[in-house]
């Protein structure tokens, strides 16, 4: 399968829900585990909804850029393909450089304002 | 919420288009406030109820064709504190108790909600094609019954197409946001 920088451009920018998906599943998770992690992580600021959380899965999925690992007690788990690994990681250059340059032009994130 | 069979219940008749889920939601919850909890939604336009206390509940309504991971879809949403009340035709109806401060819809981004809308407006162009192919046919059989079968087609057709355009905007606003 073909990894070419374009082919796997056309998957960003991620939205913010499959942003912090694929990230939690660069290890196997299961949806819920991964629901879970990003409110933690997140501080509680970012919430994934069921819908959306199996909505974007079955995308992932679909576009492979995530597999299945297992199934236990009806929830299944997951984990990025080397693609989606990839994609991740374009993803994550992208977002550095965009931080990097509002920090030159003095731009910074307010918490409160977000 | 455990089915108490000597709890009092009443049907409801209430017609919700399929573009009006955000009003049937209300209404559910609105219902809800006045200790009617839904029960059954077995037949089209028509709402079951229990009677219980009067409680603040969130209904979420989403749109799946096909079974696809039901178990595990089920099994998501529950983990999630939803919980699944029934299925009708592709419309799933899940509550949760509303609890000041935390989440309550089950989209929490536009491209999902967006996806779930596109799937309604698949079935409702398939409705459109049926409607399409079958219009003609009353013609054949002529007569005052073939021209009042015309006229529910035809209206019928106008409500799927008015229905299609109306999801459409909504699709469009929602990718919109990105």
């Amino acid at each position: 399968m073909s990894t070419t920088a374009d082919n796997l451009d056309r998957h960003l920018p991620l939205s913010e829900a499959g942003f912090y998906i694929m990230a939690l599943l660069a290890e196997p998770r299961h949806g819920y585990a991964v629901m879970q992690e990003t409110t933690a992580l997140t501080g509680g600021q970012v919430t994934i909804g069921p819908g959306t959380l199996y909505g974007a899965l079955t995308t992932l999925e679909r576009e492979n850029l995530i597999e299945f690992v297992a199934e236990a007690q009806r929830r299944k788990s997951y984990r990025l393909t080397a693609r989606g690994r990839a994609v991740l990681t374009r993803q994550l250059v992208r977002l550095h450089l965009m931080v990097n340059v509002a920090a030159q032009l003095g731009l910074d994130p307010q918490p409160e304002a977000m | 919420m455990h089915h108490d069979d000597e709890r009092p219940t009443r049907s409801v008749w209430k017609w919700f288009w399929a573009w009006q889920d955000e009003q049937e939601e209300a209404w559910l919850r609105d219902m809800a406030h006045q200790g009617w909890h839904l029960r059954t939604v077995g037949v089209p336009g028509c709402y079951g109820f229990e009677r219980g206390a009067p409680r603040d509940v969130v209904y979420r309504l989403d749109f799946k064709l096909g079974k696809g991971d039901w178990e595990a879809y089920r099994q998501l949403f529950a983990d999630c504190g939803w919980d699944y009340v029934g299925r009708l035709g592709g419309w799933i109806y899940f509550r949760k108790e509303a609890v000041y401060g935390q989440p309550d819809e089950i989209f929490t981004d536009a491209a999902t909600k967006a996806r779930k809308y596109e799937s309604v407006m698949f079935v409702l162009a398939l409705a459109l094609m049926w409607f399409s192919i079958f219009f003609g046919i009353p013609k054949q059989i002529g007569g005052t019954f073939a021209t009042v079968l015309a006229v529910v087609q035809g209206t019928l057709a106008l409500v799927v197409v008015y229905a299609l355009v109306n999801l459409l905007m909504r699709v469009r606003t929602l990718r919109r946001r990105l």
